[in-house]
C-alpha cells in the first residue's frame, strides 16, 4: 500500500491518516465512495479531517483549560494576596468553577429595554468564536517521521504555510465583538469601554505583529510548524532568538499580548473603578460566560503563541543541543515543511543506541505536549503574577506607549534582526555557528554597536523625555 | 484649543458631549455618591456632586436622645475613625461642664486615636490602589488593619463601632497584656509599611497616574476649607496636634509631614508619613502611660483598698470602744487619724467628680470642639440648654469640604483621573451624609 501512495500522494498524506480513510471507505457504508487515490478528493478529506481535528482540538483543549485557569488565576491571586482561595467546592476548591458555570447557565438573561437585541447577543458570539478558531492554528505537538515517511501528522487543527497570518487576522475580529457589546448595551460605561477596546485594540496589534515579523522573518517561514522547527539548534530550546537574539521582540510580543487580551495592567475597556465592568457591564446569564470564557481562552492562545515564536513550542528545552557528549537530536529526521520529532524520548533512544523508533510514537506525542502546556502554564502564570502586582494605566498613557515606545521599539527590532540574519543565519550544529561567527566578525560588532547605540539610545531617549515631563509639570504647578 | 496636563490638543471636530451619571451606585465612590459628570470624549467637562444618599439625621438625633443615648449613634457617623468622633464629642461636653480628664485617660485616648489613624490611612491606602487597578495593595492593607482592629475589639468589645470613650472618662480601663499586644503591633508595622512603599511609591505607572494630578493650591484649600493630609500635601503644616495641641499631644515629639506639590503623589506621601509620625507617638504615649500596667493599677489599688479598711474597722472599734465607755486601742486610736491612701489622680480612669451618666446635664451655654481627624478637622458644635438633650448639636466633617474641592480639581482633566484624584481626597461618605 505505501508503494502505490508514493506515486498517488501528492499532499504527503501520512500513513495513519490514508489507512484511517481506507477503513472507513471499505467499512462505513455510504462512503465507499471515497477514492483516496484521486488527489482532489484526497484534498476534501484533508480539509474534513481538519475540521474535525479542529472541532476535537478546540473544544477538547480549550474549554478544559478555560475552566482550570479560572481556578488557577484565583488561586494565584489568593496566594498573592495570603488568601486561601475557593476551597470548599470539591477538593481543593477543585471544583469551583464547574459550580459557577452551572450557576451562569441557569442565571436569567437579563435585557434592559433599549438595548438592540440582534448586536447586543451577536456581540459575545462575535468575541467568542474566533479566540476559538485560533486553538487550532496552535502547533500542540509535531509530526513523526520514521525512515523519512511520516507516522503521525501531529496535533494541529489547521495547518498552514501562513499560519501567522491568519492567527493574527482572526485575533482582531474579536474586536468588533467588543465594539457590538458596548455599543448595544444602551449603557454609557459599555460604550466608553467598546470605545477603548478599539482604540487599545487597533494600537496593541502593531507592535504584536512587527514583532513577530521579526520572528518570520529570521525563520523564513510563516509556517507555525517551521517557526517551532527553526529553534532547534545547538544549544537547544535557547540556541534560537528565545534568549540571545531576540529579547526585545519578546518583550514586545508579551507586552503587547497582555494588552490584546485586555488584562491588568492593560485591562481598560473593562476597568472595574472606572467602567463598573466596561463593555460587559449589561451582560448576564451565558451570554456574560461566553465572554469571560473567550477572555481565558484568548490569554492561553496568546501564552501558547509566545511559546511557539520563541521558546520552542513543544520541543524539548534540549532539542538539537549537545550536551555531555550526547546529541539530544532525535534521529527521526523530518520531511521537509513538517516537524521532526524533537523529545527526550527520541534522544534517549540516541543515548541508550536502541534503534531509532523503538519508542512508541505515542509516548513521544505525549511529551511534546507536555512540554508545551508546561511552558504555557508557565506564561499564564506570569500573566496572572502580573494582575496582582500592577495598577491600570490611564487610556492616554496606553497609547503613548503603544504608538511612542512600543511601535519604533519593533521597527528598530527588525532591523536588528535583519541584521542579525546576515551575519549569524540559523544553523543546526555548533561547529558550523562557532565558524560564522568568527568569519562574520566585524558584521558582528557593528551589529552590537548598533544594538547598544540603537536600543540603548532609544531607551534612554525615552526615559530622558518622561523625566522632563514629570518634571515641567512640577514646575507648572 | 485646550489644555490637557500640558499637552495642546486642537479640535476641528466638535463632537456632543456625554453625561455620565457616577453613581450612586458605583465600585470606586466610595459610599453613594453621585457625580454628574459632563464627558467630551475622555475629558471632565464639568462635574457636579451631588451628596445626600446617606443621610440618616444624626444631627436630628442628638436632639431627641440624652447625651448618654446618643452615644452610640456618633460611630456611625464616620465609621472608619469613630475614636475622633468620640473625643470630638465627649471634649465638647467635657469643656461645657469642666470637668478636667485624668492622664492616663488622656494618653489612653490618644493612644487608640493614633492606632485609629493607622488603621483609616490603612484602608484609604488599599482602596486608593484598588482605584488605580492594584488589587493586591488592597489585601495587604486589610491584613495589617486587621491587626488593628483586633486590639480594638480587645479594648473596646467592637471592630468598627467602638463607643469606648465616656464623658470625663473611658468606658473601663485597657486589658490586661493590651499594652505588650500594641507594641507587638507597632514594632511590625514599619516593616509593612516600608514593604508597601516598595511595592508603590517608585512604581512607573503609579507615579505616571499619580504625579501632577489633581494639584491644588493653598489659596483654593483656603477657599473651600480643605484640612487635613489634602492641606498638608500644598506645603502647610496646618495641624491641630502641633497648632492647638489638645489632648497630651504638646506632650509627645513628633513632627507634622508635608509636601509642597499639592498634587495626588504629594497627598499619597503624606498620608504615608503620617503613619510613621502615628507609630512613634504610639511608641511614646505607651513608654509614658500613667500607671502603666493595669495589673499593677490594681496591685496597688488593693494595697490600698486594705489599708483603707484597716483605717475603718479600727475607726469603727474605737466607736464602739467609746459608745462602751472602754479606752480605745491606742494602735487604733493612732490608724484612725491616718489618712487613707489614694491612688494618683492622673491614674484614674474616670475623673474626679464621677459623672452620672442618665441624668448627666451640662451647664447651659454652647462649645466648639474641633480634632484633627485622619482626613481634617473634625468639629461638634455643642448648644446645651441645661436639660440632658442637647438643644443643637452641628458636626463639621473634613469629607463634606474636601469633597466640595473635587470639581474645581477635575475639570479639564481625564475621566480615569477622577479616580485617582477623588481616591486621594480620601472621602467618606456617611460623614458627608451624617
Amino acid at each position: 500500500m505505501t508503494v502505490g501512495l508514493n506515486v498517488m500522494n501528492p499532499y504527503q498524506l501520512p500513513d495513519w491518516f490514508i489507512q484511517l480513510h481506507v477503513w472507513v471507505s471499505e467499512n462505513i457504508p455510504g462512503l465507499s465512495f471515497i477514492d483516496i487515490m484521486d488527489p482532489w478528493q484526497q484534498a476534501l478529506m484533508l480539509f474534513v479531517w481538519g475540521v474535525v481535528l479542529f472541532v476535537l482540538i478546540s473544544f477538547g483543549v480549550a474549554k478544559p483549560s478555560v475552566v482550570f485557569m479560572v481556578l488557577m488565576e484565583r488561586k494565584v491571586l489568593a496566594w498573592v494576596t495570603q488568601r486561601k482561595g475557593p476551597n470548599r467546592v470539591g477538593p481543593w476548591g477543585l471544583l469551583q468553577t464547574i459550580a459557577d458555570g452551572v450557576k451562569l447557565l441557569f442565571k436569567e438573561d437579563v435585557m434592559t429595554p433599549g438595548q438592540d437585541k440582534l448586536l447586543f447577543t451577536l456581540g459575545p458570539v462575535i468575541f467568542f468564536l474566533p479566540v476559538f478558531v485560533l486553538f487550532a492554528l496552535v502547533p500542540f505537538t509535531g509530526a513523526i517521521a520514521q525512515d523519512g515517511e511520516i507516522v503521525f501528522g501531529g496535533l494541529l487543527g489547521i495547518g498552514l504555510p501562513v499560519g501567522a497570518l491568519l492567527l493574527f487576522a482572526l485575533s482582531s475580529i474579536s474586536v468588533i465583538g467588543m465594539v457590538l457589546a458596548g455599543w448595544a448595551s444602551n449603557n454609557k460605561y459599555s460604550l466608553i469601554g467598546g470605545m477603548r477596546s478599539a482604540a487599545q485594540a487597533i494600537s496593541y496589534e502593531i507592535p504584536l505583529v512587527l514583532a513577530v515579523l521579526a520572528v518570520v522573518l529570521y525563520a523564513g517561514s510563516m509556517n507555525l510548524m517551521d517557526i517551532v522547527e527553526a529553534q532547534r539548534g545547538p544549544l537547544g530550546m535557547f540556541s534560537w532568538f528565545g534568549i540571545f537574539l531576540m529579547p526585545l521582540s519578546f518583550l514586545i510580543f508579551l507586552i503587547s499580548s497582555i494588552a490584546e487580551v485586555n488584562r491588568i495592567p492593560f485591562d481598560l475597556p473593562e476597568a472595574e473603578s472606572e467602567l463598573v465592568s466596561g463593555y460587559n457591564t449589561e451582560y448576564s446569564g451565558m451570554k456574560f460566560a461566553m465572554f469571560f470564557l473567550a477572555e481565558y481562552a484568548a490569554l492561553f492562545v496568546m501564552c501558547a503563541l509566545t511559546v511557539v515564536f520563541f521558546f520552542g513550542g513543544f520541543m524539548s528545552p534540549l532539542a538539537g543541543a549537545t550536551l555531555g557528549g550526547i546529541h539530544w537530536t532525535s534521529t527521526l529526521v523530518g520531511t521537509p515543511g513538517l516537524i521532526a520529532g524533537l523529545s527526550l524520548a527520541s534522544a534517549l533512544e540516541n543515548m541508550l543506541g536502541v534503534a531509532s523508533g523503538s519508542v512508541a510514537p505515542w509516548i513521544i506525542q505525549l511529551e511534546m505536549v507536555s512540554w508545551m502546556v508546561l511552558k504555557i502554564y508557565f506564561f499564564i502564570f506570569f500573566a496572572m503574577w502580573i494582575r496582582g502586582t500592577l495598577p491600570r494605566l490611564k487610556p492616554d498613557q496606553l497609547m503613548g506607549f503603544s504608538w511612542k515606545f512600543l511601535i519604533p521599539l519593533s521597527l528598530l527590532n527588525i532591523f536588528m534582526v535583519s541584521f542579525w540574519r546576515m551575519w549569524l543565519p540559523p544553523v543546526k550544529d555548533l561547529e558550523s555557528m562557532v565558524a560564522n561567527f568568527t568569519q562574520n566578525m566585524p558584521f558582528g560588532i557593528v551589529w552590537a554597536l548598533v544594538l547598544v547605540v540603537g536600543i540603548g539610545g532609544f531607551c534612554w531617549f525615552m526615559s530622558e523625555l518622561q523625566t522632563r515631563k514629570l518634571k515641567a509639570r512640577f514646575t507648572q504647578s | 484649543m485646550s489644555d490637557i496636563q500640558g499637552i495642546t490638543i486642537e479640535r476641528d471636530i466638535q463632537s456632543e458631549d456625554m453625561v455620565v451619571n457616577i453613581g450612586p451606585q458605583h465600585p470606586s465612590t466610595h459610599g453613594v455618591l453621585r457625580l454628574v459628570t459632563t464627558l467630551n470624549g475622555e475629558v471632565v467637562k464639568n462635574m457636579e456632586p451631588v451628596v445626600g444618599y446617606l443621610h440618616r439625621s444624626k444631627e436630628k438625633m442628638g436632639e431627641n436622645r440624652t447625651f448618654f443615648q446618643y452615644q452610640p449613634m456618633i460611630d456611625r457617623v464616620e465609621y472608619l475613625s469613630a475614636f475622633y468622633d468620640h473625643y470630638v464629642y465627649c471634649t465638647a461636653l467635657e469643656t461645657l461642664a469642666g470637668l478636667d480628664i485624668p492622664k492616663r485617660v488622656q494618653y489612653i485616648r490618644m493612644i487608640t486615636m493614633e492606632l485609629n489613624r493607622i488603621s483609616s490611612h490603612l484602608l484609604w491606602f488599599g482602596t486608593f490602589l484598588l482605584d488605580l487597578g492594584a488589587t493586591s495593595p488592597f489585601f495587604y492593607a486589610f491584613r495589617d488593619r486587621e491587626k488593628i482592629l483586633k486590639l480594638f475589639e480587645d479594648i473596646s468589645g467592637a471592630r468598627m463601632m467602638y463607643n469606648y470613650y465616656r464623658i470625663g472618662g473611658l468606658n473601663a480601663d485597657i486589658p490586661d497584656g493590651w499594652i505588650e499586644d500594641v507594641r507587638r503591633v507597632i514594632n511590625e508595622l514599619p516593616k509593612r509599611f516600608a514593604e508597601y512603599e516598595a511595592i508603590v511609591n517608585k512604581n512607573p505607572i503609579v507615579m505616571d497616574r499619580c504625579i501632577g494630578i489633581g494639584i491644588i493650591n493653598t489659596e483654593d484649600c483656603l477657599k473651600y476649607g480643605v484640612t487635613g493630609p489634602a492641606l498638608r500635601a500644598c506645603g502647610v503644616a496646618q495641624d491641630l496636634r502641633k497648632t492647638n495641641p489638645y489632648c497630651s499631644y504638646d506632650e509627645v515629639d513628633f513632627d507634622v509631614p508635608t509636601s509642597t506639590d499639592g498634587d495626588v503623589y504629594a497627598r499619597y506621601q503624606v498620608r504615608i508619613q503620617e503613619m510613621y509620625e502615628s507609630l512613634r507617638i504610639v511608641h511614646q504615649a505607651l513608654d509614658n502611660l500613667p500607671g502603666g500596667e493595669p495589673a499593677d493599677i490594681r496591685k496597688l489599688q488593693a494595697e490600698y483598698d486594705a489599708v483603707a479598711t484597716e483605717i475603718k474597722e479600727a475607726k469603727k472599734r474605737v466607736i464602739v470602744a467609746q459608745k462602751q465607755e472602754t479606752e480605745p486601742e491606742p494602735a487604733d486610736v493612732k490608724k484612725m487619724e491616718e489618712e487613707p491612701p489614694e491612688l494618683d489622680k492622673d491614674w484614674r480612669i474616670q475623673g474626679k467628680k464621677k459623672v452620672n451618666m442618665v441624668s448627666f446635664k451640662p451647664p447651659v451655654g454652647e462649645c466648639m470642639s474641633l480634632v484633627e481627624s485622619p482626613r481634617g478637622f473634625l468639629g461638634c458644635y455643642l448648644i446645651s440648654d441645661g436639660s440632658p438633650k442637647a438643644l443643637r448639636i452641628k458636626w463639621r466633617g473634613a469629607s463634606y469640604s474636601n469633597l466640595s474641592i473635587l470639581p474645581s480639581m477635575m475639570i479639564g482633566n481625564l475621566y480615569p483621573d477622577l479616580m485617582a484624584v477623588f481616591g486621594s481626597l480620601d472621602v467618606i461618605l456617611p460623614e458627608v451624609d451624617r
